[in-house]
């Protein structure tokens, strides 16, 4: 059986997120632009004859890749066990926390970029291109092959760009109305929104209010927020894929998902550590319980900005 | 359309395409990398055009009316010049083609009309360990995993470089799991007898 690792050669980016993921390879005479979605993988294919410009432009992207967010996880456990064992270690975790974050929030803001090809039919966004120093190391292998392809421009075509049509003749016709109404029709709030970005806020205010007294029916009443959250995420997912809802609103239900399991783990983490140095053996039971100790003040605080974001999400313009 | 930038879709002006290094947008501030190819400036071609058959001349299987310019490699039809579809140097009629007959053997054949392939492996992961958490369900979902690591453990994985180590991964972790099943199945027994 021929071997495919011979056919396509890996070219540089790769998008591995929890969901979804992407990468890009290059063939004989095409490139491979390969989706995946844990289940399944989707390819598309663009021959270097055909490709017509490559535009890549600088613009945030806020991307939660997988390994950025074990990273984070692992950061986080580490400063949660460290807390207890080694506390003066701890502070110096939480910094190198901060600046990795920092790091992160530069790489997002500064050092991102939307890469664009076109060809005379198709205008494709290639989603494993999707930071500046990839795309600079992408980017000239792409032209090499393009290049023995098509061959290479003899005057300067900058002014010629003028009277050719790029991409998709009705680029700007039909094809991208039917697109803005495939967007129109997919809206940024529902009622399951507001549950949720509701829940997240009364979560948060609740488990700050906690940190001052505990108080047993709050502690409840915290424990049902965090029910009613999953609940409303799983609502999210469910008007998502019946293309009600916009995308933006997925992937904060995906990203409050992940922080909810995370601070539970953490929480039951902490609760054995502290039972175990306190001399309390035995098996902790898994089960729903209150936050407490340092878990409370990152739940608040990210349940709080998570809730903002949504809200920013909900009225963002269509 | 002209050159659009990414960001707002407004067109690139040509002064700033002109430096061919970077271009800043003057409606959003965006910077961008443009690089424009030779297909560009490809002229158009036209539709494809089917010649009326004379009397006598062979005709397309599916257009009795048209002069058939080609057979096709699989079947034998013959096909005119709007029916025929040339792919990695042969001929095939519209049929074959969207039969998929063609698709053999290999997965360097396939590379070429392949648009999706389901992850088995990444499948069987899943259902193998996801089920961890609520460990009851591994009962069930342990037996799963393993027959589809087993099941499709030769089938082509993807177009491009994967290996098989998930697949493998999936069956140590479900055997585990029914491992554990049967030695806590045995062990209940056990003491219940004793």
């Amino acid at each position: 059986m021929a071997d495919t690792r011979q056919t396509y050669k890996k070219l540089p980016g790769s998008h591995r997120g929890v969901v979804f993921s992407a990468s890009l390879w290059a063939g004989t005479d095409h490139l491979l632009s390969v989706k995946s979605a844990r289940f399944q993988e989707q390819y598309k294919r663009f021959y270097f004859r055909d490709i017509q410009a490559i535009v890549i432009t600088r613009v945030p992207r806020w991307v939660f890749s997988t390994p950025v967010l074990a990273a984070a996880l692992l950061l986080l456990t580490g400063v949660l066990i460290v807390r207890v064992l080694l506390p003066i270690v701890a502070d110096w975790l939480w910094l190198l926390l901060a600046a990795l974050a920092g790091v992160w929030l530069y790489i997002s803001l500064a050092q991102s970029c939307i890469c664009r090809l076109y060809t005379a039919v198709s205008r494709e966004d290639l989603p494993s291109v999707y930071r500046i120093w990839t795309a600079r190391r992408a980017l000239p292998e792409i032209e090499r092959r393009i290049a023995e392809a098509q061959g290479v421009f003899t005057e300067n075509w900058a002014d010629a760009v003028e009277m050719r049509a790029l991409g998709p003749v009705d680029t700007a016709g039909p094809q991208t109305a039917a697109g803005r109404s495939r967007g129109a029709a997919s809206r940024s709030r529902t009622w399951v929104t507001d549950i949720f970005i509701g829940s997240l806020f009364a979560d948060a205010v609740a488990t700050l209010y906690l940190m001052r007294a505990p108080i047993s029916w709050l502690q409840n009443v915290s424990v049902a927020l965090t029910v009613v959250q999953v609940a409303a995420a799983i609502g999210i997912f469910v008007q998502k894929y019946r293309g009600i809802l916009r995308r933006g609103m997925q992937k904060l239900a995906i990203v409050a998902l992940l922080f909810i399991g995370g601070t539970t783990y953490a929480q039951m983490i902490a609760d054995t550590m502290t039972a175990t140095l306190a001399g309390r053996g035995g098996a902790l039971a898994v089960r729903a319980r209150a936050r407490s100790g340092i878990v409370q003040p990152i739940y608040s605080g990210g349940a709080a900005l998570l809730a903002i974001a949504g809200f920013v999400l909900s009225f963002k313009p269509e | 359309m002209p050159i659009p930038c990414n960001r707002c879709d407004r067109p690139l002006p040509t002064w700033e395409l002109s430096g061919q290094q970077a271009a800043v947008c003057p409606e959003c501030g965006a910077e961008s990398m443009v690089r424009v190819f030779p297909a560009l400036f490809y002229a158009p071609s036209g539709p494809v055009s089917t010649e009326a058959a004379a009397e006598g001349e062979a005709t397309c299987f599916d257009h009795p009316g048209k002069r058939a310019v080609a057979a096709c490699s699989r079947c034998g039809r013959f096909v005119c010049q709007l029916c025929a579809v040339e792919f990695k140097g042969a001929v095939w009629c519209p049929t074959c083609f969207s039969a998929g007959e063609f698709q053999a053997k290999t997965t360097t054949e396939r590379a070429g009309f392949e648009n999706s392939c389901v992850l088995y492996d990444s499948t069987a992961l899943i259902v193998a360990i996801a089920p961890l958490l609520l460990w009851p369900f591994t009962a069930i979902s342990a037996p799963i995993a393993l027959f589809i690591a087993l099941r499709y453990w030769n089938r082509p994985l993807s177009l491009v470089r994967r290996w098989r180590w998930r697949s493998a991964l999936a069956a140590a972790i479900a055997l585990c799991e029914i491992g554990g099943w049967i030695w806590g199945i045995a062990y209940l027994v056990l003491k219940a007898r004793s």
